[in-house]
């Protein structure tokens, strides 16, 4: 195996536990916010494991979809902040 | 020499990964949460695709590199301040030793520790709903067509 080769697979092992570490953060809440912070988080691991299958397989088109990964990342954190905010406002200070 | 590096840089970023999600795992409220994966998560990430530019080399490569990080470094702190922004005004508790300094400065709702839902709208739910259709001058203004914002301002 070459050294590029071991890295790969020591990056993958090591990006897997970090996924499952969010995702049970994403499952476990408590609130929307902690899930929403989570999601946010599995959007820039995406994008790492993107780029390592990039680079394991070769395929530079790989990190052009790293860059749409992290596109719609951050639309949709910016999605959900933008709920959570019009949804916690009290009814009488709607505007909408 | 270059492979080496790449290599180094590779594990080094998944690490840092990978300490991000051990502190959105274990840090013991949202915003604690979001400074640990928004920091950390853009240098995993950031130094996972500097590697991948030396193992690939060549320009078509560091351009994309270029690209991504520098995509990352400016939208990940928006994405994140939104998120913190929105976690204190709905009303995400705080870790008991951090001090409130956004207090009178943010509406914040307010969240009730028992079932974790929302005061105000308990108090909303608890009124009865009026019926809209019965109401005096309801239905007989055409000139004046009633939006969605109206609704909800003229039925207390």
């Amino acid at each position: 195996m070459t050294l590029i080769g071991a890295a790969l697979a020591l990056s993958a092992l090591l990006l897997a536990a970090a996924v499952a570490l969010t995702a049970w953060r994403m499952l476990r809440g408590p609130g929307i916010a902690d899930r929403a912070v989570a999601m946010d988080l599995l959007g820039l691991l995406a994008v790492g494991a993107t780029t390592l299958a990039a680079v394991a397989g070769g395929h530079l088109a790989l990190l052009d979809i790293a860059l749409g990964l992290g596109l719609v990342g951050f639309v949709g954190a910016v999605g959900v902040a933008a709920f959570i905010t019009r949804a916690s406002r009290p009814p009488e200070a709607r505007d909408d | 020499m270059t492979e080496i590096l790449a290599a180094l840089l590779l594990v080094l970023g998944a690490a840092i990964s990978l300490i991000a999600a051990i502190g959105v795992a274990r840090l013991p409220d949202a915003f604690l949460r979001m400074h640990a994966a928004t920091k950390a998560g853009v240098v995993g990430a950031g130094l996972m695709l500097v590697g991948a530019g030396l193992a690939f080399g060549g320009g078509d490569a560091w351009l994309r590199v270029g690209l991504i990080v520098l995509f990352l470094l400016v939208t990940v702190p928006i994405s994140s301040h939104a998120l913190g922004r929105a976690a204190y005004i709905g009303g995400a508790p705080l870790w008991p030793g951090s001090k409130d300094a956004l207090a009178g400065v943010l509406p914040r709702q307010s969240i009730d520790e028992d079932d974790g839902l929302p005061v105000p709208a308990k108090q909303a739910a608890a009124i009865p709903a009026p019926v809209i259709g019965s109401m005096p001058g309801a239905q007989d203004s055409p000139a004046r067509p009633a939006g969605p914002g109206e609704a909800h301002g003229a039925a207390p």
